[in-house]
């Protein structure tokens, strides 16, 4: 299986990621502020009128903001009519699964040009309610019944994985300190301290004053929400939207001299609740939905030389690592404590700062991966920019896994 | 006998009763029950009675309940793997949480929360 034609980035935009400046704004005027961005990156211009479709991914406007028929909602904003819209919802993976489809509507030919597109706006709710809300994406009848939320599931693949490969949560907070510097080197990342910066200035109210990053971490002021799990283990409410623009390779040419091309693509489904898979140290979906883009895009996991994977809690970092093939079963935390994984490491992952720092405003982050794989490939992700990187692998995950995306781009 | 819904799950769970179902075409045991054998795709499907007992797959001391559970809170909730081989999810209620850790055995049990009985295991 494979894409009958090829499928380019000619331009990406995002909103800032962040849990307080938006908070007079709606979902669809962060998307229209995601989608001029990825305009205004088009190097030869782009008009919204050349889409011949919209793809929104979104988890739940309805509940978060009160607003369904998002996509609907949003084409008028952007003043398309009546250019075809499309909703897609898979959780946490909403806008990977939307790239996918964008990618498969112009491979099919019945678009040339598509604006994918994803956004969450979280922050008119309380945290109670956000927790409530995201629950939704897990199995309501038998997880979530039980006493289940999100911190809760993650934690416990934790406990399974901490007791298989015997390693501790020492190993989750190198994933916090690293995709914490890294936040720093990008300006629409939600958080824009490191981990020293963030535990002195927490430390000063009380006046405490921390040696180092873990013995913050590992202190009261970063309380354990599921156990294993402790506060900067978790990715913070965000809101934001990204968009890109999609463009059949024999059109791309129209728009930029250097298309970032998706060279592969998976998605994968597994069971919805945790409980039901044999292994709680894997994704099963992961492993597929990369297993398949790897093939179609014929290369290896070697070959990634950068990836952005879904970090929503750190040892979701640790897991994906392993899943996507770039370490063994187990070695994942290990890779994060030598800093394989660091900006200056073999394979920087998460330059952008993850949903950790960047922030997850949860149906925008499968594009806002995009995003970066757009800026880091064609040089121009700034001072997180990671030198000579060609080839670079996205992966989305809706809830403990049951949706995954992954896609593998290359510089054009 | 009754259909394989999530409502008469919870009918037998109230009763104190762990039912699943086994495929009669591959003979898979499941639980919840399922329409569909996930494993051959047979719609052919007895109840089974699960006896309760496994051993913990995952836990965690939870800080941040959903509106629900906020009572609860911090609370044990985690996954046992029952000795017939399917595992599930449950709230831990225990006297001795020191014991809850994976690995441990545990035994299902049944907690009344006003109107509803929630799924539960208890460390042995």
């Amino acid at each position: 299986m494979g894409l009958h034609r090829g499928v380019s980035i000619v331009g990406a935009g995002m909103t800032r990621f962040h849990n307080k400046l938006h908070v007079d704004k709606t979902g669809r005027e962060l998307f229209v502020e995601a989608a001029l961005d990825a305009a205004g990156s088009v190097d030869n211009g782009f008009n919204f009128r050349d889409a011949n479709a919209l793809f929104v991914g979104n988890f739940t406007s309805d509940v978060f903001e009160g607003q369904g028929h998002t996509a609907a909602v949003i084409a008028d904003w952007l003043g398309i009519n009546p250019t075809p819209a499309y909703r897609i919802e898979d959780a946490c993976a909403s806008s990977g699964a939307a790239l996918n489809l964008g990618a498969i509507t112009i491979a099919s030919g019945m678009a040339d040009v598509v604006i994918v597109g994803g956004v969450e706006k979280m922050s008119r709710l309380t945290t109670d309610q956000v927790t409530d809300a995201l629950a939704l994406a897990a199995d309501s009848s038998f997880e979530t019944s039980v006493g289940f939320t999100f911190p809760s599931i993650y934690a416990a693949m934790a406990s399974s994985y901490f007791k298989k490969y015997n390693t501790t949560w020492d190993q989750l907070a190198a994933v916090t300190i690293k995709n914490h510097r890294n936040c720093v080197l990008n300006p629409k990342a939600q958080f824009q301290s490191d981990i020293m910066a963030t535990g002195k200035k927490m430390g000063e109210k009380s006046g405490r004053i921390f040696k180092d990053e873990m013995e913050f971490l590992r202190s009261d002021l970063n309380p354990v929400i599921a156990s294993p799990l402790r506060l900067f283990d978790c990715c913070p409410v965000s809101d934001g939207a990204a968009a890109v623009i999609l463009a059949a390779d024999k059109l791309a040419g129209k728009y930029t001299d250097t298309p970032v091309k998706m060279i592969g693509m998976g998605q994968a489904s597994d069971t919805i609740a945790l409980h039901s898979r044999p292994d709680f140290t894997t994704l099963r979906a992961a492993v597929k939905a990369s297993k398949d883009a790897y093939k179609m895009a014929g290369i290896t996991p070697k070959s990634i030389q950068v990836a952005d994977v879904h970090d929503c809690f750190t040892i979701a970092e640790v897991i994906a690592t392993e899943d996507l093939g770039f370490f063994p079963k187990g070695q994942g935390g290990k890779a994060a404590e030598e800093g394989q994984t660091a900006l200056n490491g073999e394979l920087p992952i998460n330059p952008d700062g993850g949903l950790k720092a960047k922030g997850h405003p949860v149906g925008a982050t499968g594009v806002a991966m995009a995003h970066e794989m757009f800026k880091q490939l064609r040089g121009q992700a700034g001072q997180r920019q990671i030198n000579g990187a060609e080839v670079g692998l996205i992966h989305n995950v809706g809830a403990a896994g049951a949706s995954v995306a992954v896609q593998i781009y290359r510089r054009g | 006998m009754s259909e394989f819904t999530t409502k008469e799950f919870n009918v037998f769970v109230a009763q104190g009763k762990l039912m699943g179902n086994r495929c009669k075409t591959c003979g898979e045991l499941h639980l919840p029950p399922r329409r569909i054998c996930p494993k051959c795709g047979s719609q052919q499907l007895e109840w089974y009675e699960f006896r309760g007992e496994g051993t913990l797959g995952a836990v965690t001391f939870n800080r941040t309940a959903s509106t629900a559970f906020k009572g609860r809170c911090p609370y044990a909730v985690g996954i046992v793997k029952l000795d017939e081989g399917p595992s599930i999810s449950g709230l831990m209620v225990d006297e001795h949480p020191e014991k809850l850790a994976v690995g441990s055995r545990a035994v299902f049990t049944v907690v009344i929360d006003g109107e509803k009985s929630i799924l539960a295991f208890k460390t042995l």
